[in-house]
């Protein structure tokens, strides 16, 4: 009786234990952000400062964007985001309703050729884009590298691939019953679609699109290739802190905590979809 | 029926087309440029471009040469980053999952905690690991010092400590989604059945053992195939951990070796020959993998 009794003490303690060490773990270098970003300078450097400074300091958040033009960044990345989201969307949807609900020719090779484009790597999608994108612009004069729109099809070469992926297992979610009985009514498909299945995706085409922006958000490889000092995104324009010599690791951070702090509170807002929204797919493997 | 099969294409045409020009065509010409001499000279007028046959191949796999050598460490790096990485996470991510899957007061603040990290872009993340392992004044070896734990700073970012470190930095983005998935699966199988096990004898292992690994197995493959292709591709997190100067050694990953042949040297068919090995390993793994995990599935 004795025994038990401390076998389940034991492992109450362990339990605690093991969910503080990651709770640790998963929350301190995003404390490490907050604090590094009130810490001046000299806080930062000294090897037996405090890790919360002594003295907070504001000066970061100010500097910051004097040092590098952060906000033409971000209106950028938001331009160039949005647009990626908005396209991948309008392409990938009727096709997703297709593997969905139709049957045809060619249905299995066009999935598995869309699953087996996750394999490549980012990097092997970037040599020949740009390959092609620099003697597109020698051909017709249309520029390509270096402009927003031309980040923006860089971008849909993992957006639609992986919102086609996404629709289907929420279009699979939704019985072809509804379609029929719409069409019984005197719909036809595309109209039943649009009014009776379309509205019942939202959530799942918010999850995707949300999705899909993050990594259009921290894509640096792309980004850092493709663009120059003008249409520089917000992720591959923090690297400005750091020059050849010394990384301002102050405005860094704040530079950081401002953009993501708001998205951490965003998917509080949207956590109910979201994580849905992520797990969807794995789950249904 | 003919009228039917017209409708269907149109539905399709949009994806089909945006993903032929976008996708098929760049893949490819991505392996068409291995067996170019395309480089700095021809890169922007392809019509002096030659195709060398395999010249490129042998180049890198050359013994005893510079290229060769960077880049046999580069893809056996790369391959001990991918593995460690996937299987670093799984396990943690496993831990985590049976832990939130008890019952207990504060779980879903707990479980909300624990999702950050996966929110913070992949960029911040990486900036904050660089910044938290720096020798002198990072945090990790200031707290390190403090305990008593060491007495001389630990080079976090050098030699061989520098593939463990980019293994710690993805195991911190990448758990919440682990832990999300496997604890999503773990959600749905019913109580009844472990229920059942006890009363017929079964003790921890063998409940966990015939009724939540099966119950997980699904999501697990699904997982770590994402992790591997994920692990295979990674370019974010070293190039942002080491700036503008090279990762040492094996943790100078595949993907920044192409980059850098690519777009620092200007050898582009090189860098494409190089990508086209790991696209090659990749799909053979992958290949390999779903056989070995529908094979289970069918006994």
């Amino acid at each position: 009786m004795k025994r038990t009794k401390i076998i389940r003490i034991t492992a109450k303690i362990g339990f605690v234990l093991a969910l503080m060490a990651y709770l640790v773990f998963s929350l301190f270098p995003f404390f490490v952000m907050v604090s590094m970003s009130f810490s001046s300078k000299f806080a930062i450097m000294g090897s037996d400062t405090p890790i919360w400074p002594k003295n907070p300091i504001l000066t970061n958040y100010k500097r910051m964007w004097e040092v590098v033009p952060l906000l033409k960044y971000i209106k950028n990345s938001i331009i160039v985001c949005t647009a990626t989201v908005v396209f991948s969307l309008l392409m990938s949807v009727p096709a997703s309703y297709a593997l969905s609900r139709f049957r045809f020719r060619g249905k299995k090779t066009f999935s598995i050729s869309i699953l087996a484009t996750q394999l490549f790597p980012g990097i092997t999608m970037l040599l020949p884009i740009y390959l092609m994108y620099v003697n597109f612009t020698k051909l017709t004069g249309i520029p390509m590298t270096k402009t927003l729109h031309g980040l923006v099809i860089a971008f849909a070469t993992f957006g639609i691939p992986y919102s086609i992926w996404m629709l289907k297992s929420y279009f699979d979610s939704i019985p072809d019953e509804l379609e029929q009985a719409a069409m019984i009514d005197g719909c036809s498909r595309t109209k039943a679609m649009v009014k009776v299945v379309l509205p019942l995706v939202v959530p799942g085409m918010v999850a995707t699109g949300l999705y899909v922006f993050l990594l259009a958000w921290n894509n640096i490889l792309f980004a850092g290739v493709l663009t120059d000092q003008a249409t520089r995104t917000f992720a591959t324009g923090l690297q400005e802190f750091a020059s050849e010599s010394s990384t301002e690791y102050g405005l860094l951070m704040a530079a950081c905590s401002v953009t993501t702090i708001p998205i951490v509170a965003l998917f509080f807002a949207f956590q109910k979809y979201f994580v849905g929204g992520m797990t969807g797919g794995a789950v249904k493997g | 029926m003919k009228k039917k099969k017209q409708r269907i294409g149109v539905w399709i045409l949009p994806a089909l087309v945006s993903m032929s020009v976008i996708q098929f065509l760049p893949g490819f010409v991505s392996v068409l440029m291995g067996f170019t001499n395309l480089g700095v000279q021809n890169i922007t007028n392809i019509a002096n471009t030659k195709f060398v046959g395999l010249r490129n191949f042998i180049g890198i796999f050359k013994k005893g040469t510079v290229t060769g050598n960077q880049f046999m460490i580069s893809l056996f790096g790369t391959l001990e980053y991918t593995f460690l990485a996937t299987a670093v996470t799984f396990l943690f991510g496993l831990g985590l999952a049976l832990l939130l899957n008890q019952d207990f007061r504060g779980r879903a603040f707990v479980r909300a905690a624990l999702i950050v990290p996966w929110i913070v872009p992949g960029v911040v993340a990486a900036f904050i690991w660089r910044l938290m392992f720096l020798s002198d004044y990072g945090v990790i070896n200031k707290l390190l010092r403090h305990a008593g734990l060491i007495k001389e700073n630990i080079f976090w970012l050098l030699e061989d400590k520098a593939l463990m470190s980019l293994v710690i930095a993805h195991l911190w983005s990448n758990l919440p989604f682990v832990m999300i998935s496997i604890l999503a699966a773990l959600q749905t199988i019913s109580e009844e059945l472990y229920e059942a096990c006890k009363i017929d004898g079964g003790n921890v292992f063998q409940r966990f053992l015939y009724i939540t690994v099966p119950g997980i197995k699904n999501v697990s493959v699904m997982i770590v195939l994402l992790s591997f292709i994920k692990g295979a591709g990674e370019f974010t997190l070293p190039y942002v951990m080491y700036g503008r100067s090279a990762p040492p050694g094996k943790a100078n990953l595949i993907s920044i070796l192409v980059y850098q042949t690519s777009f620092q040297t200007w050898e582009f068919g090189q860098g494409a020959a190089m990508s086209c090995v790991v696209l090659v390993i990749m799909l053979l793994l992958a290949i390999l993998y779903m056989r070995l995990a529908m094979q289970e599935e069918k006994e």
